[in-house]
């Protein structure tokens, strides 16, 4: 066989055990003195779900520690079964966690783990990047008047909505997971998660500000926004997040 | 601390860069490490903290960068969008050392992450020549090639681990890094005696050694970089100082991964070692 075709059918096998694919590989390898070749082809099968197991855990670790270690391995496992990785970078790996987990059953006993894992993915990618800077509050004041100053969120921000209160779940990433933790989640969370010099920082937003920054955030301008700002809306509210957005520079003008 | 950023010909002792140790390291303190060894992939699209470290690093000491998914022996073509980042993160950084490993690392559609075997054959050698070739060319620089720690060996080969790779070398240009850790597993696992391997390696192309602990599995040697240096390790690079001195040797620990000073009593060590040695 050509090693073009063993790379082929090894990562196969790797991926997906087949007994048609280990009797061929096993026949072009050496039954070693310490290790047949049968179980030489385990370990790399072994080492693969571990890999990116890991990988998975170093992203997830709020869902790991929640539903613990034996539900998180098989949750990988379901996982790595079906979405291989693409990128050189193993760190990558489980950007459709999200996704996968609104199917799985496990997300019955565990309503939030999708949200959680969108959370988490989004709090990867903020990490990484580098934080951007917007306009200061002063600059935010002086453009206000301009009727069409349309603005939109820095790259290192993240406006985020879900139905349960996920930041006070991932609050629990460091907690002892054997303790129970009880508190009614079930309540829809709107977020603003920013990047802060190396660190990740999520502000609560009220039902009221995570509307505001949508309205704002489509396309629509400052004046427009004061224009139409629905009644149940407090000046606090209004005040409080745009202290939010001018102190940490969080919106950018859209030229 | 500043070293030179240069130069690692005063201390020839280098630590891998680990997210563990991020926090002391972030305070600049002195330590005994000559060099860092990075692991490039990691640094590709990443703008936060594990970059600030590392800039913060390259301005104390030299940096050699680490590659685990060229994947030069895949008989795929190359994943060109990876090669314009490393030879974009080799130009920002200023490596005094690039590498990678002989192997390839699964396919375009579906990476293993794992440094797999290729067979020891002449098909297999002319393959891996022509990639080298295209790889050097186009980063502009030789790259040093690491020998694998693998579980099994192909029935086809037709030369030796340490015949292919002297070849290679030979017909390439390339440079070699030496795992000695991964030399004593194999060794161990498939029976052969690693001295032959050092003696017969072209020593002048060797430009970086890794060393590392193994552990012990069912009576199998696993290349985990778990643990401490074995004597035996210790003995393989003594073997290695007989051949040539001065050679940037790095001590490797990725698993279970201990406090920053257990590194450096390693590294002093190996230093003490290396300085009694004639």
């Amino acid at each position: 066989m050509k090693q073009k075709d063993f790379n082929q059918k090894f990562v196969g096998l790797v991926r997906t055990p087949n007994s048609v694919a280990q009797v061929e590989l096993i026949d072009l390898i050496i039954d070693g003195p310490k290790l047949s070749g049968a179980r030489a082809l385990e370990v790399y099968q072994e080492d693969y779900s571990s890999r990116l197991t890991e990988a998975l855990k170093n992203t997830y670790r709020a869902i790991n520690n929640l539903i613990g270690d034996e539900d998180f391995l098989s949750l990988s496992l379901d996982y790595i079964k079906i979405v291989p990785s693409y990128s050189s970078d193993l760190d990558d790996y489980g950007n459709l966690f999200s996704k996968f987990l609104t199917t799985h059953t496990l997300s019955d006993d565990y309503l939030f783990l999708s949200e959680l894992a969108d959370f988490e993915w989004n709090h990867r990618l903020v990490f990484h990047l580098e934080q951007e800077f917007g306009l200061d509050s002063l600059a935010l004041i002086s453009l206000i008047k301009d009727e069409d100053l349309k603005v939109q969120l820095v790259d290192s921000a993240r406006v985020l909505n879900y139905h349960y209160l996920i930041s006070d779940l991932y609050a629990l990433k460091d907690s002892n997971s054997q303790e129970e933790h009880e508190f009614d989640f079930q309540i829809p969370q709107s977020l603003l998660m920013i990047k802060n010099d190396l660190v990740v920082k999520t502000h609560v937003l009220s039902k009221n500000q995570w509307e505001i920054m949508n309205y704002l955030l489509g396309s629509n301008s400052l004046t427009d926004l004061f224009l139409n700002v629905p009644a149940s809306v407090t000046p606090e509210e209004i005040q409080s997040l745009f202290q939010i957005l001018g102190s940490d520079r969080l919106l950018k003008r859209i030229i | 601390m500043k070293k030179s950023n240069s130069s690692i010909s005063t201390n020839i002792f280098g630590l891998g860069l680990r997210s563990p140790h991020y926090s002391y390291l972030e305070a600049r303190p002195s330590t005994t490490a000559g060099w860092f060894e990075v692991i490039s992939e990691n640094y590709f699209r990443t703008r936060g903290r594990p970059r600030r470290i590392l800039d913060a690093l390259r301005a104390d000491y030299p940096i050699s960068c680490h590659g685990v998914s060229l994947s030069i022996a895949s008989y795929e073509d190359f994943d060109w969008k990876y090669l314009e980042d490393l030879k974009k993160f080799y130009n920002e950084i200023q490596p005094f050392q690039v590498s990678d490993h002989l192997c390839f690392t699964g396919l375009k559609n579906n990476n293993l992450h794992n440094l797999l075997p290729v067979a020891f054959t002449r098909e297999n050698l002319i393959h891996l020549s022509e990639r080298i070739d295209i790889v050097q060319n186009y980063l502009g620089r030789k790259l040093a090639f690491e020998n694998l720690s693998a579980y099994f060996d192909y029935k086809h080969s037709t030369l030796s681990e340490w015949e292919f790779i002297s070849e290679l070398a030979k017909i390439t240009d390339c440079d070699l890094l030496l795992d000695l850790n991964n030399i004593f597993v194999n060794s161990y696992n498939h029976q052969f005696n690693p001295d032959e391997f050092i003696n017969a390696i072209p020593i002048d192309r060797v430009k970086e050694i890794h060393l590392a602990g193994f552990s012990e599995r069912d009576g199998f040697y696993f290349d985990t970089h778990s643990n401490p240096l074995y004597p035996e390790l210790l003995d393989l690079y003594k073997k290695v100082l007989s051949r040539k001195k001065d050679i940037p040797t790095l001590f490797e620990w990725d698993e279970d991964i201990p406090s920053f000073e257990i590194l450096e009593t390693q590294i002093i060590e190996l230093r003490t070692i290396w300085k009694n040695y004639p």
